[in-house]
């Protein structure tokens, strides 16, 4: 089994829209990271490129796949409104 | 003078002129201070600050935020020319953010501003970046603690004033107030005289009454309350630990805290995971432990990182304990030292270490004939 070294909660998590990337400060001084993907496919634990430790993301997987869809819809109405 | 490093190094920030995973080994620093010395060291989650006795700034690692309060990153210290006007007598900092004291009492701040941590405005976004190159605060900070998103400062008067993120309770204003873009005061507490930031807490020490004032996160007890009862304090708790001492020193970890008090104790609680307090034996969530060097040895000075600490010896020994992933002690036994256990550092006898600094995974200490 895995341990983490932390739950933390998406919230907290900083996302950065261009690369649909969730991050997180890991204490080492690079950054724990997951992308909306793989949240969206239930996975749940965040990783570091440059040392061991692994957070588990607090999540919603619903929430998340509803307001994935919502601002997918949101996009695409823009979309049509610009064409 | 010299200055000797090591730890983590993924973005620079050790000054050797690498970005690597990490120094395993003391190594020592080229820096040219232009005849200075230095007074100084702040370490960031990815990057450092030196000050020299001129007051004058230095900085390499991460910029990714601007917290090096130049365009570029660098992985050697190299002078910030653009505040090269400015004469700093204290720098701090935290994350991805940074600040420093001026000589006539104004508060600089640059770096990350994505949580308002630098009490400066974030709305409305096409007006403020959430990257700030230095913007001078009229703040009269006698203390300044910079943690993971927020930053406490205390005044001429003892009041502490906090601005950033506050969703575990970190800044201190209640349930209410749950981010700030500015510094709001803190209600309830003494006349504070030490103040630390912790990941997601802040801890103060009121010399006057000798109490604890903590606030914020308190899941693995880094606030000295039991975790079960008290997951979040969202103002500050005043806790007696019957210290009839003075403070030296009021440290804080991501989830540990350190407090070095006058007869040279060193009280620690919080988070054990991985060492941080000391010993490999159970500190309970609102107790703490004390930490002892061997052989009787005296603190000279003790510094905090992210999950490890360094303390010198008054007999010019260094060590070390906590999370060790990235040689964060310089000692090769392991991703955890879990008692003070020797730094290996290569010193002539003549040679004394008089200044030493930690923060995120990363160590500097300055070595002198």
């Amino acid at each position: 089994m895995t341990t983490f070294h932390d739950e933390i909660e998406i919230e907290d998590f900083e996302y950065e829209e261009d690369e649909n990337m969730y991050y997180y400060p890991c204490p080492c001084g690079d950054r724990f990271q997951i992308s909306k993907e793989e949240l969206l496919d239930g996975e749940e634990l965040a990783t570091c490129p440059s040392c061991s430790l692994v957070v588990r993301v607090i999540y919603d997987v619903e929430k998340l796949k509803a307001e994935n869809e919502e601002k997918h819809k949101a996009d695409s109405n823009r979309e049509a409104v610009r064409a | 003078m010299a200055l000797w490093t090591w730890g983590a190094n993924s973005h620079g920030q050790l000054g050797v002129g690498i970005a690597n995973e990490q120094i395993e080994k003391p190594t020592k620093v080229e820096v040219h201070l232009y005849h200075c010395k230095i007074n100084q060291i702040a370490c960031g989650g990815g990057h450092t600050l030196l000050l020299d006795n001129e007051g004058k700034l230095y900085a390499c690692g991460w910029n990714s935020k601007l917290q090096l309060a130049r365009e570029t990153e660098v992985h050697k210290l190299e002078r910030t020319w653009p505040l090269s006007g400015v004469t700093f007598t204290n720098i701090v900092c935290g994350w991805d953010f940074s600040c420093g004291v001026t000589d006539d009492h104004f508060l600089i701040v640059w770096g990350s501003n994505s949580y308002g941590q630098l009490g400066v405005p974030t709305t409305p976004k096409e007006y403020f970046s959430e990257i700030m190159k230095p913007i001078r605060l009229p703040i009269n900070a006698v203390l300044v603690s910079m943690g993971l998103r927020h930053t406490a400062i205390v005044n001429s008067k003892g009041e502490v004033w906090t601005t950033g993120c506050g969703r575990h309770g970190q800044l201190g204003l209640g349930t209410s107030v749950l981010s700030s873009d500015r510094f709001q005061k803190v209600e309830g507490v003494g006349k504070i005289s030490h103040i630390a930031c912790g990941q997601n807490h802040t801890v103060a020490w009121c010399s006057e009454e000798r109490a604890l004032y903590v606030w914020g996160d308190n899941k693995h007890g880094q606030l000295l309350l039991c975790s079960e009862k008290y997951k979040k304090i969202y103002t500050p708790n005043k806790i007696d630990i019957d210290v009839k001492q003075k403070v030296k020193k009021l440290l804080s970890g991501w989830t540990n805290v350190l407090l070095w008090l006058e007869d040279g104790s060193l009280l620690a609680w919080g988070r054990n995971n991985n060492g941080q307090l000391g010993t490999d034996k159970a500190v309970p969530p609102g107790t703490f432990t004390h930490i002892k060097l061997p052989e009787g040895r005296e603190v000279q000075d003790v510094a905090v990182g992210s999950e490890h600490t360094i303390c010198l010896a008054t007999d010019n020994t260094l060590w070390a304990w906590g999370w060790n992933e990235h040689f964060n002690t310089a000692i090769d036994l392991g991703h955890q030292i879990v008692k003070p256990t020797l730094v290996p550092l290569e010193i002539d006898k003549n040679q004394k270490i008089t200044q030493i600094y930690a923060g995120g995974a990363q160590n500097f200490v300055v070595i002198e004939e």
